[in-house]
């Protein structure tokens, strides 16, 4: 008897502690959702203009060593951020799939290592228009005169499609 | 014991850091800045001060043989609470204490004071207790942080906890000839060694005088 009685005084202790935290996390969750997000808004409203809302997604990218993070959009397209050395160094993009199995936007955020005039037109509507409005289960094609650079983002891009289609299609 | 004492006796007699030797793990873990340490030492003492009102208000329900199980539930909610707040407010303090947040659960001042003082005195006793204690250990990280900056960087630099970017002061007086080791975690071993000598130096000064004053 004695230690049914422990057992529920210990029981009621933490059922409360339980209480205590859901309150405590209710009112700290939105402020570190919003400041996860904070730093990549102005980047991903490069793609997005229409005032969507954006949603960090804790997201384990296994064997895709070129992601680095994945954003959910309101609209239900889901953003990747990746970067893969390219020529001179890492080409940090994001890349934006629709629900409708298409690329919605590309915005190239760092391609400083990359010679000008030739690896820096992946930064350029010319390979974003290559980009946007294909399918993601197609090929998308590479520059001439800028082949490793955008080699390299095509790859890390068909990680991202690979991690999409295992987990949110 | 007075109130007074009871206060003071965190800060100096029993500093848990430099008298009583607990917590060890924490202060040389993450003294590497005095911002840091400022950091770790409000969390600590927000920590203690809660624990040790909870703990003292609830010592005469709580069954004898389960307490410290409740109290390890008590202080864990608050570190959870502790860690979560400082998640969402001071983003990048909470970067750079990382784990040794979470680790403020087992540090043995809380769990210490809880057991060997709150759950044998009252609210308010324990409340000055829980400030003489947390007092006592920012005082000490601050102390050690301040010397392993000094010496391994050549000046101190504090920035806001709330934005990292923003910094309050800084000063550099030997940058050429600081040991940058000091700042690594040999330097703490180093630093603390160091530090705790100089007190039981100073302790052992003060008892001798004492001892000569009296033969005389």
């Amino acid at each position: 008897m004695k230690t049914v009685k422990l057992a529920i005084f210990l029981a009621i202790v933490s059922a409360l502690s339980g209480l205590c935290l859901s309150a405590v996390n209710d009112v700290t969750e939105p402020i570190i959702k919003e400041a996860a997000i904070a730093k990549e808004r102005a980047n991903l409203q490069q793609i997005y203009t229409g005032g969507e809302t954006f949603e960090v997604i804790e997201a384990d990218f296994g064997d895709y060593t070129t992601l680095q993070g994945v954003y959910k959009v309101s609209n239900g397209d889901y953003v990747y951020k990746g970067s893969k050395n390219g020529y001179g160094g890492p080409c940090v993009y994001l890349v934006a799939i629709g629900s409708d199995g298409t690329f919605k936007g590309f915005a190239a955020l760092d391609l400083s290592n990359e010679t000008n005039g030739f690896g820096s037109r992946v930064g350029t509507d010319e390979f974003k228009n290559n980009v946007v409005g294909t399918k993601i289960d197609e090929s998308i094609d590479t520059l001439s005169g800028a082949t490793v650079t955008s080699t390299a983002v095509v790859d890390s891009i068909k990680e991202a499609v690979a991690h999409y289609t295992e987990n949110y299609k | 014991m007075s109130k007074l004492d009871i206060l003071k006796n965190g800060l100096f007699k029993e500093n848990p850091i430099f008298t009583l030797l607990l917590g060890m793990c924490s202060a040389l873990a993450i003294t590497t800045t005095v911002t840091n340490a400022i950091g770790m030492g409000v969390a600590v003492t927000a920590v203690l001060i809660c624990s040790n009102i909870i703990i003292s208000a609830i010592r005469k329900i709580v069954p004898n043989e389960i307490r410290i199980p409740v109290y390890i539930v008590v202080i864990a909610t608050l570190v959870k609470s502790v860690q979560l707040i400082m998640n969402a407010y001071t983003p990048e303090l909470y970067t750079s204490l990382g784990v040794f947040i979470p680790l403020i659960v087992v540090n043995c001042i809380i769990l210490g004071r809880a057991e060997s003082f709150a759950s044998k005195h009252g609210l308010f006793d324990s409340l000055l207790d829980a400030i003489g204690m947390g007092l006592g250990y920012t005082l000490a990280v601050v102390v050690i942080s301040a010397f392993r900056e000094l010496v391994g960087t050549g000046g101190i630099t504090l920035n806001n906890p709330l934005n990292a970017e923003q910094v309050l002061f800084s000063f550099n007086l030997f940058k050429d000839y600081a040991i940058s080791s000091f700042t690594s975690p040999a330097g703490a071993f180093l630093s603390l060694g160091l530090i705790l000598g100089v007190i039981e130096g100073y302790r052992n000064f003060k008892a001798n005088r004492a001892k000569k004053a009296e033969v005389k």
